[in-house]
């Protein structure tokens, strides 16, 4: 498996356009909400749980040492309501997750889209499939 | 003489039974909602009647969230939810986003907003887990539950399963109160508005994301309307001279929500995120 940490999209100067759902905190005070990366990896655990949905994953490096990732979702409720239901993903399972950057380098991510080993892929409460090409357009534009 | 089983079956092993037997997702999340107004096409008529209640006054049952997400303008959301398309107000971050000038905080509050603002409010106490006041509520992505009868209100949160109750019963405002997060709420009618009248909120008390708050020496009015079946509109003085110099009101917005649940979020279950916060520092 590889590891996929590609910097996107260079600062945008608003983040409010979008209703990202602030629910049990402000993305924007965790992640850089004006920047997407990609990280790759195997799956150790994941919940659905309170406050926030979380994946933890084996991440393999640049210089070939695994790196332990954990990605955070949407809250639990939302999610619930849209669907999920906890067996999304399992471990062992190989994933791949587009989002935002932690703002203190630490390796966490907070997800847009998640990839699942058959191709399959799903959404944050935040975002819908549209909403993230017009994202990702206003954050080309805001460069 | 009762026989006994073949093997000691305890309520406990019962329980862990059941619960292992049940999926852990069977709740009522998209169960229909009684006595929605529709339109042919089946969607909410959200300009149908309010309902109303046995006295003939407006009936303020329901589930509800914001009219006005975040969405960088203005844009009412004049459509019922489902309860998957929540979202922030365009009210959470700023709370006195629509008055000129802004809010008009007391100089000592200036600089703590200031801060609090430009350091993505890592003390918001949301983020720890603590209960959200009212008039934050009404604009946060977790639903409102409104159960009314004569006498009285009472909103359920599912955000960390929270209350607030009004009383509609005439009792008059505690005259030394014991400061709590929501306060103390007696309400009176002004025809078919209903007036709630709220004190003895904590000190420090946040109601939007930049950091503004109540005090002890808050009083809030809150005068509700439902317009209709899909709409609930109130407006909300605040009266609070140790926090702003003069008394100052907005008008928060909300929609029905239909064919949906509250489900409980019980935020300090697994909270990982106040640490990571404490880290920018």
């Amino acid at each position: 498996m590889q590891t996929k940490v590609a910097a996107a999209w260079a600062l945008a100067a608003c983040f409010a356009p979008f209703a990202l759902v602030e629910a049990h905190h402000s993305a924007a005070s965790l992640y850089r909400l004006d920047k997407e990366i990609t990280v790759e990896g195997v799956v150790t655990r994941y919940s659905l749980g309170n406050p926030h949905a979380r994946i933890y994953l084996k991440v393999k490096g640049q210089n070939g040492v695994d790196e332990d990732w954990m990605a955070e979702g949407g809250s639990r409720t939302v999610l619930i309501r849209k669907g999920w239901t906890g067996e999304e993903v399992h471990p062992g399972d190989t994933v791949k997750i587009v989002g935002n950057p932690s703002r203190d380098g630490s390796k966490v991510v907070h997800w847009e889209k998640l990839v699942l080993p058959d191709g399959r892929e799903l959404w944050g409460e935040d975002i819908a499939p549209g909403d993230l090409d017009r994202l990702r357009e206003r954050r080309r534009t805001q460069e | 003489m009762p026989m006994k089983p073949a093997f000691p079956i305890r309520p406990a092993s019962l329980l862990i039974a059941f619960l292992a037997s049940t999926p852990s997702l069977a709740q009522w999340i998209d169960y229909p909602t009684a006595g929605v107004p529709r339109r042919p096409d089946g969607s909410v008529d959200m300009h149908a009647p309010a309902p109303k209640l046995p006295d003939g006054k407006p009936d303020f049952s329901g589930i509800w969230t914001t009219a006005e997400p975040n969405r960088g303008d203005k844009r009412e959301v004049d459509a019922a939810s489902d309860g998957t398309d929540i979202a922030a107000s365009r009210q959470m971050a700023d709370i006195g986003v629509d008055l000129p000038g802004g809010l008009p905080y007391q100089p000592w509050l200036v600089p703590i907003v200031k801060e609090r603002t430009a350091n993505l409010a890592v003390d918001d106490p949301h983020i720890r887990c603590f209960p959200d006041n009212f008039l934050r509520a009404y604009g946060l992505p977790h639903l409102l539950k409104f159960v009314h009868k004569p006498g009285l209100l009472v909103v359920l949160n599912e955000m960390n399963a929270g209350y607030r109750q009004v009383f509609t019963d005439g009792r008059p405002l505690p005259e030394d109160p014991n400061p709590t997060p929501q306060g103390y709420s007696s309400a009176k009618w002004s025809g078919d508005t209903l007036v709630v009248d709220t004190i003895g909120v904590r000190d420090n008390t946040w109601i939007d994301w930049n950091g503004s708050v109540l005090t002890e020496a808050a009083k809030v009015r809150e005068e509700m309307q439902r317009p209709d079946f899909g709409h609930l509109v109130i407006k909300v003085t605040v009266d609070d001279p140790k926090a702003y110099t003069k008394p100052w009101t907005v008008t928060l917005k909300e929609r029905i929500v239909v064919d949906a649940e509250l489900i409980d979020e019980i935020c300090l279950e697994n909270e990982q995120d106040y640490k990571e916060l404490k880290g920018l520092e």
